[in-house]
């Protein structure tokens, strides 16, 4: 009865996470239907308005809508961190595969390299990329591919270590399967289900760090709606309007959750075996 | 050297898990160990053996629940004591060896350290006084060198050695009563005869009064005096071991018996039974 | 408690296997230091630009054909890169990482003044991850399924999500500013030390809250534990002294890991706190296009990162008698 308990919990966690990523995803999509007004438009007249019904979380220091930013952020945020994803996972999904399948100096080869880059702490190492090649969006998604594919190709080599060990393997390459045909069909289709698991739960590190930097002004730049930019930006007005500080921290937490519940769920899900 | 009867389980009964997955682990157990005697519960795996002996020091999982019955060491009623006062009378009153000795000792601590740190934990005693206690305790039963052995870690031992440390750790703060669960079944055969030999020591030469919980009948005959035959959760039959093993009463036990094709009268045979 | 609890580990340790092993991660080592070198030395040629120029113009020169041409000679840009790179080699071997343009000191003086403030907040904030993690850790062990298991459940996944440089902010405000307890920035006093210490601390709470709790599951359920409470062992004893000390041991092989998260968080930290550390260096020498001092910085860290790993790899040897004194019987 216990297990029963626990499962709802764990259902409903995944659940909670699967809507508030959901609900992301949508106010990313339709940004541009959702704000009351254009988050970019400077009105020095109004800057740091309290609540109005006109501009329901108030203006920024420069005047412009609060509550737009912030949608217009969720746009920016997800898709950049998606784009992270992506690139990372496409670099470092061949190498993990090739270090993993060939094995021998090849491995050998590639995971001195992975070791190099992993000696370093990943946030300074990218901070100093991004830092050294100019502060701006698109530099730093470059610097966090650049220092994020190794510990990901790491995942990846173990993964493929472990299916190599398996029977079906074995009995696969008794059948004389080839090469090609034995890491697409076979390796690939078994590391899948966890890489996936692995990726949703680290959107949402992308996230934070992509954010992070973009706080100390490495990332996004100003006028770019970016949660990140927005906190900084309330820095200096902590005394006067402290509300600006609340709003993009929530949002941040709260789409990070939404991912962190989102990847629980679906590791559990994997364990217990289903789909 | 046999007196009344120390360890008194009436009508013991055990349930895991609870609703509708329910499992009676024992069922109206009645079951006896006199002091200076070596009483043997022999079944299956799975018969809940282990949980009887369980039951008895309270350290039943946590989806066990004793549902019914009373457990009397001497004249207290075990079940009915307050945890705290429970714990105090394991070691001091009962003690407890286990299936594989190397695992039930603490990897990380040398065996001195467990032996003085069990012996300062029921008695008021200086860090050498211990000291001195546990080398004695290690001589007695049967470990060379013991104070060497004080230094060394669990993993440098022997099985055989494990267990010994084990007994020595178990009876060192003065218990009567020993429950082995299983004492050598993860041991050597030759092993195995000098650890039988070393319960049947102590119950003749110092009283302890020994329940011995096992699978194998060829241990029960080695050193056993009485047997109680579990299945499933309840005794089926018991008696004296040579009246179990020449004229076995239940029909379970009658199956034990013959799938035992090695000995034909391992009573016998026995060189300890005639030893005394 | 803790270092009693392995005092008898300290009077065996000189086991040959031991040495042995330390030289061997001694040796492992160096390839990866040699690695880190080439990366770091790599790293200026990211920048976007003529590396003449930018050298000349983050001396506060103005690049000129001919003092372009005059740095290209006198650093030997036009040489070979393994030649460039053996150059700079040397020199950091001799710990001279060039001048920091922004201040005109030695980069290696001053990254080695402001280090220590770093590592006074980073061990500051261990100790507050372990005053929070290891009650909530423990007693979620003890109490599976309880209200403590739950509610520390949910705290690892806020704490993983919440963004350390919000978590720091709102702690200034109603720390610093509303209620007045503490300093709002910089480094004076010791309570100065707290907010962002426990900023630092927090986004790692959570991982160790569920790393000590599965530790402390897993030791709770051998055979020694039982055979332990058999003996009539106070419940105390066996979860401290038996269970922790089990449970604990694969905990310490991950702080290694840790520890470089540790570092890169400070790095926010210190931003926000005004912490005169070396993170907070590094940030000012970026937007200052303090290139030398970027370049100084991420060697520096990589290589304590390396040795801070080297160090918990030989002690967590040390501490487990099965490992230090190898399989002999």
């Amino acid at each position: 009865m216990k297990k029963q308990a626990e499962n709802a919990w764990q259902k409903a966690f995944f659940w909670i996470g699967a809507s508030i990523v959901g609900g992301a995803v949508l106010i990313g999509l339709f940004a541009p239907y959702l704000m009351p007004s254009d988050p970019y438009l400077i009105r020095l007249d109004i800057r740091l308005s309290p609540p109005s019904l006109a501009y329901p979380l108030g203006t920024d220091p420069m005047g412009r809508c609060v509550l737009s930013r912030l949608i217009a952020g969720t746009r920016t945020s997800l898709f950049y961190s998606v784009l992270v994803l992506g690139a990372v996972l496409l670099i470092s999904v061949p190498i993990g595969l090739l270090a993993g399948y060939a094995g021998g100096r090849t491995d050998h080869m590639i995971m001195r390299v992975i070791d190099m880059v992993l000696a370093f702490p990943s946030l300074i190492l990218s901070l100093a990329i991004a830092g050294l090649l100019g502060p701006s969006l698109p530099n730093l998604l470059l610097a966090f591919v650049l220092v994020w594919w190794a510990g990901y190709a790491r995942i990846v080599r173990g993964l493929v270590l472990q299916i190599k060990e398996m029977d079906y393997i074995r009995a696969a390459r008794a059948c004389g399967t080839s090469h090609w045909q034995m890491v697409l069909r076979h390796i690939i289709r078994n590391a899948a289900r966890p890489m996936l698991v692995l990726a949703s739960l680290e959107i949402g590190s992308i996230l934070l760090s992509i954010s992070g930097l973009s706080f100390l002004g490495l990332g996004a730049q100003p006028p770019i709606p970016e949660w990140g930019v927005m906190l900084n930006d309330s820095r200096a007005y902590m005394q006067t309007a402290p509300r600006l500080m609340l709003f993009p921290g929530l949002a941040i937490m709260t789409v990070v959750t939404g991912f962190n519940l989102l990847g629980e769920g679906l590791r559990s899900a994997d364990r217990r075996g289903v789909r | 050297m046999e007196r009344g009867a120390m360890l008194r389980i009436r009508k013991l009964s055990v349930q895991f898990g609870s609703g509708e997955e329910a499992v009676e682990a024992l069922k109206n157990v009645n079951l006896e160990v006199r002091s200076g005697t070596i009483t043997a519960l022999i079944g299956e795996s799975g018969s809940g053996k282990s949980a009887a002996a369980l039951s008895v020091f309270g350290l039943l999982d946590r989806s066990g629940r004793v549902t019914a019955g009373e457990v009397w060491l001497d004249d207290t009623d075990l079940l009915r004591l307050k945890p705290s006062e429970l714990r105090k009378r394991r070691g001091k009153d009962m003690a407890m060896i286990f299936q594989d000795p190397v695992n039930a000792l603490n990897p990380v601590l040398t065996i001195g350290r467990q032996m003085i740190e069990t012996i300062r934990g029921h008695q008021r005693v200086s860090r050498q006084e211990a000291r001195r206690i546990a080398v004695e305790q290690l001589a007695r039963v049967g470990l060379p060198e013991p104070d060497k052995q004080l230094g060394r870690y669990p993993f440098q031992m022997s099985g055989g050695m494990c267990q010994r440390v084990m007994i020595a750790l178990a009876l060192v703060s003065g218990a009567r009563l020993l429950i082995a669960d299983e004492p050598t079944t993860a041991l050597d055969v030759t092993i195995q005869a000098q650890i039988l030999q070393e319960l049947y020591r102590l119950s003749r030469q110092d009283g302890i009064g020994t329940l011995l919980i096992t699978h194998d009948l060829s241990v029960v005959a080695e050193i056993a005096d009485y047997v109680y035959v579990m299945k499933k959760g309840r005794i089926v039959e018991t008696g004296h071991v040579l009246d179990i093993f020449e004229r076995p009463g239940h029909e379970y036990t009658k199956q034990l018996m013959e799938s035992r094709c090695l000995r034909v009268n391992p009573a016998k045979e026995t060189a300890m039974r005639q030893g005394g | 408690m803790l270092l009693r609890c392995y005092k008898n580990s300290y009077s065996e340790w000189g086991s040959v296997m031991m040495i042995k092993y330390a030289v061997q991660r001694l040796l492992q080592a160096i390839p990866v230091l040699f690695g880190i070198s080439l990366i770091s030395f790599g790293l200026i040629r990211v920048t976007p630009g003529d590396p003449a120029e930018i050298m000349l113009r983050s001396d506060g020169i103005q690049p000129s054909p001919e003092a372009v041409a005059a740095i290209r000679a006198q650093l030997g840009l036009d040489e070979p890169l393994f030649m460039q790179y053996g150059r700079w080699l040397w020199r950091v071997l001799h710990l001279d990482m060039g001048i920091s343009f922004s201040s005109g000191h030695s980069v290696a003086e001053e990254l080695l003044s402001r280090f220590p403030a770093t590592l006074y907040l980073a061990a500051s904030a261990v100790v507050i991850l372990l005053i929070l993690a290891l009650p909530v850790g423990i007693a979620s062990a003890m109490f599976r399924g309880g209200w403590i298991d739950r509610i520390s459940r949910a705290a690892v996944i806020i704490s993983a999500a919440m963004p350390g440089y919000w978590l720091g902010l709102l702690l200034i405000y109603y720390g610093a500013v509303k209620v007045r307890w503490f300093p709002v920035t910089g480094m004076d006093g010791y309570s100065s030390v707290l907010l962002p210490a426990f900023t630092l601390s927090f986004g790692m709470a959570g991982t160790y809250v569920r790393l000590i709790r599965t530790g402390l599951i897993d030791a709770l359920g051998q055979n020694y534990i039982l055979s332990a409470r058999a003996r009539g062992l106070r419940e105390t004893v066996v979860i401290g002294s038996h269970a922790l000390r089990n449970a604990l041991l694969p905990v310490i092989t991950l702080f290694g890991i840790h520890f470089s998260h540790l570092l890169g968080g400070a790095v926010i930290v210190e931003t926000i706190f005004a912490w005169p550390g070396i993170g907070k260096y590094a940030v000012d020498a970026i937007f200052a296009k303090d290139y030398r001092v970027i370049q100084g910085y991420v060697l520096f860290m990589a290589v304590v990162v390396v040795t801070v790993n080297l160090l918990v790899d030989i002690g967590y040897k040390m501490l487990d008698p099965r490992i230090r004194l190898g399989s002999s019987a």
